[in-house]
């Protein structure tokens, strides 16, 4: 999932009309004094980074005056969250707390659609809160969220007074912003209520469709590389085979992911085969370089060239690649890319073994191209993808003559 | 039997003159699918294949009685097609699309829940009846080598797995009554709860084969329909991507239902459930074959000592 970092997800709700603490962005200690004293409150620092956990990570920070915002920035500024770099900070109006909700929007399958859900413990521990806390309300998609639904869930969740008003009035907004930027996740959490009795998200998180970037090229575009995987930073490995998949005809059909310490190069497609003998393969102890998947079409070129990527990756000792039966995409034109990738890329699968399990249109035409290359080995559909994923651990297993 | 589809069922195809139709059109006709009508907006009045082309859904359905319409429209229109085919009134509506945003899917989902039409997928392969009909891509140009006529009902979350359990069901000599390609997506219309019953009712089908992934309850809605009686034949299932709880959270593979956000999205939850529950479950590829024959067994020995008994 594509996730925006904080400063894309307010900008959004500012966007919206939805009111929120002051904020700016930093990227030195000077400037995180400078929006400090703009702000002439105390002010919230937090590293801008695609991960979540920052607060119990420390890199959610309080600062009184612009003097101590600038000593905090430089603290923060150039440190690692894990493997994330903080470049950047939040500085945020420090609000006056009196109570912290959570309020987020999602998909339930079980409702086939959007839901609400409001819960009255926000914090930085509420997915250890329990699930009879959290109220859920299914979305009309039809009409939207309307402001007295949000002030049914408000009042459910034991919200009181003014609050609720201006609970149902926030939700509705919410709603609107996770409809209008195809959202898979909109989050506010805390969803604070100040001294003063204002209702304020004091943080927001927007994760958006993968499948609907198509219609949003100014959010696409906000989107940051930094983000990774999500849990870390793209390997370079991972960043070339992003570069293949932008290619034409067809960008953004191509899922990888690399894994550490992995010896066999993994190239099985097609959604659940990919996933089912990737699991087979560590199952029965073998150790995955990567995860791999690409939509059919015309991708001859892609799949060459990610196999070239792949192998020259080092200490691999082997490749399998293939998947399920295929009721339509030719066969050959896959054997192809990746006898050629092998060939290019002076590969001889006597030494390092190569297994292929490929069944369906095309079949006879891989047969001859799989035979060009020595030591090569092509199993159809009287082998079991299980029996694929055995037949490569054992020759990876065992030392090449 | 079969369920959803059968020789009789007739058939709308929508995008009918498109890049996807024009491959599986043919091999839907060459199974012996009863395809009554086609849908391309613009086309209307041209035959493909001697399919008559119409260029709305309303058109076609003034002329012709409609059964099934199976989307072979790309994702980004599949919301405007598919809602055109509800509103239309056509019953069950099949949507291959992968990459369907969610938001779309949502709507199309609601308004078929509002209209009382049954949706399979997106991102399904489609449904085959074997011997009978099938409406998008499974068996491709050579059904027989997948699909055989039998006891089976196979139903499953990715369209290659299904495809791919049922080929090995074929060459172990066992047939399916129908294959269901439910979709791979987080939100699809027709879920595994909705698909067992049509098995249970359906004579024919003898025991189910259920393929899931990780992320979503949708197994774990299987072991409580399985307890709360609401399907009693034997049942055989495999969960792809346990493998996956020992990675970081959040990573991706394939289809978007098959996140783990949360407990209930975990593999080894699923695969407990439905232990629980009494269902057959495979932890290996190659154990599938066995345990469908040992439930056939099964089946048939209960079946026997019934009639003997009655």
């Amino acid at each position: 999932m594509a996730r925006l970092l904080e400063d894309a997800a307010l900008t959004l709700l500012a966007e919206a009309h939805v009111e929120l603490p002051q904020w700016r962005i930093a990227g030195s200690a000077e400037a995180a004094s400078t929006a400090a004293a703009a702000i002439a409150r105390p002010v919230v620092l937090k590293a801008l980074v695609p991960a979540g956990g920052r607060f119990k990570l420390g890199l959610v920070r309080v600062a009184k005056d612009p003097g101590e915002a600038a000593g905090v920035a430089m603290e923060l500024l150039g440190r690692h969250l894990g493997p994330f770099l903080v470049r950047r900070l939040l500085v945020m109006e420090r609000l006056d707390i009196a109570e912290e909700h959570f309020a987020s929007l999602t998909f339930d399958p079980a409702c086939r659609g959007p839901v609400l859900l409001f819960s009255r413990a926000g914090g930085v521990d509420v997915e250890r809160h329990v699930d009879a806390e959290m109220y859920r309300r299914p979305v009309n998609v039809t009409r939207g969220l309307r402001s007295f639904e949000g002030r049914e869930v408000a009042a459910q969740a034991g919200l009181r007074g003014d609050v609720i008003v201006q609970a149902g009035r926030l939700l509705e907004r919410l709603y609107r912003i996770f409809r209008a930027c195809d959202a898979r996740l909109l989050e506010v959490n805390p969803l604070v209520v100040t001294a003063d009795g204002r209702l304020r998200p004091a943080s927001a998180v927007i994760e958006l469709d993968d499948q609907a970037l198509f219609r949003h090229p100014e959010l696409a575009a906000r989107l940051s590389d930094e983000a990774g995987t999500g849990t870390r930073p793209f390997t370079p490995l991972e960043r070339r085979i992003r570069e293949i998949d932008e290619a034409e005809p067809e960008p953004g059909g191509i899922r990888f992911v690399e894994f550490p310490n992995g010896d066999i190069a993994f190239m099985v497609t097609s959604g659940g085969a990919a996933l089912t003998v990737l699991g087979q393969l560590v199952a029965l102890g073998g150790r995955p370089a990567n995860a791999f998947d690409i939509t059919p079409g015309p991708n001859e070129e892609k799949i060459y060239l990610t196999a070239r990527a792949l192998l020259a990756r080092p200490g691999l000792r082997g490749l399998i690649a293939g998947g399920n039966v295929k009721n339509f995409t030719r066969v050959d034109v896959h054997v192809r890319a990746i006898v050629r990738a092998l060939r290019d890329a002076g590969v001889d699968p006597r030494r390092f073994p190569v297994v292929l399990r490929f069944a369906g249109p095309g079949i006879e035409a891989a047969r001859g191209i799989a035979a060009t290359l020595p030591g090569l080995e092509l199993y159809e559909d009287d082998t079991s993808l299980e029996a694929a994923v055995r037949r490569i651990i054992e020759l990876t297993r065992t030392p090449a003559s | 039997m079969s369920v959803i589809l059968d020789g009789r069922s007739r058939v709308l195809v929508q995008g009918i003159t498109g890049r996807e139709a024009a491959v599986h059109v043919p091999y839907m006709l060459a199974y012996g699918t009863h395809i009554v009508a086609g849908v391309s907006p613009g086309r209307g009045g041209e035959a493909i294949h001697g399919i008559p082309v119409h260029d709305t859904v309303l058109a076609a359905i003034r002329v012709h009685q409609v059964d099934v319409a199976v989307l072979f429209v790309p994702a980004r229109f599949v919301r405007d097609a598919a809602l055109e085919t509800i509103e239309a009134g056509v019953p069950l509506v099949v949507v291959l699309a992968e990459g369907v945003p969610h938001h779309d899917t949502a709507e199309l989902l609601a308004r078929a829940a509002e209209l009382g039409a049954r949706v399979v997928g997106p991102n399904s392969q489609g449904v085959i009846s074997p011997g009978k009909a099938k409406v998008g891509a499974p068996g491709g140009d050579r059904p027989d080598l997948m699909f055989r006529p039998g006891p089976v009902g196979v139903v499953s979350r990715s369209g290659g797995m299904g495809a791919e359990l049922s080929m090995a069901l074929t060459k172990a000599g066992i047939g399916q009554s129908t294959y269901i390609a439910i979709g791979g997506d987080l939100l699809i219309g027709t879920e595994f709860v909705d698909v067992l019953p049509l098995f249970e009712d359906d004579p024919e089908t003898e025991a189910v084969l259920l393929f899931g992934e990780p992320g979503t309850g949708r197994e774990q809605a299987v072991a409580e329909l399985i307890q709360g009686g609401g399907f009693t034949k034997p049942l055989v299932a495999f969960i792809a991507g346990e493998f996956l709880e020992d990675l970081p959270p959040g990573v991706r593979f394939g289809h978007t239902g098959g996140l783990i956000e949360g407990d209930q999205g975990r593999p080894s939850r699923k695969k407990a459930a439905l232990r629980n529950a009494g269902v057959r479950v495979a932890d290996r590829l190659d154990e599938i074959v066995p345990l469908v024959r040992e439930a056939l067994t099964s089946r048939r020995s209960v079946r026997s000592i019934t009639r003997s008994a009655g």
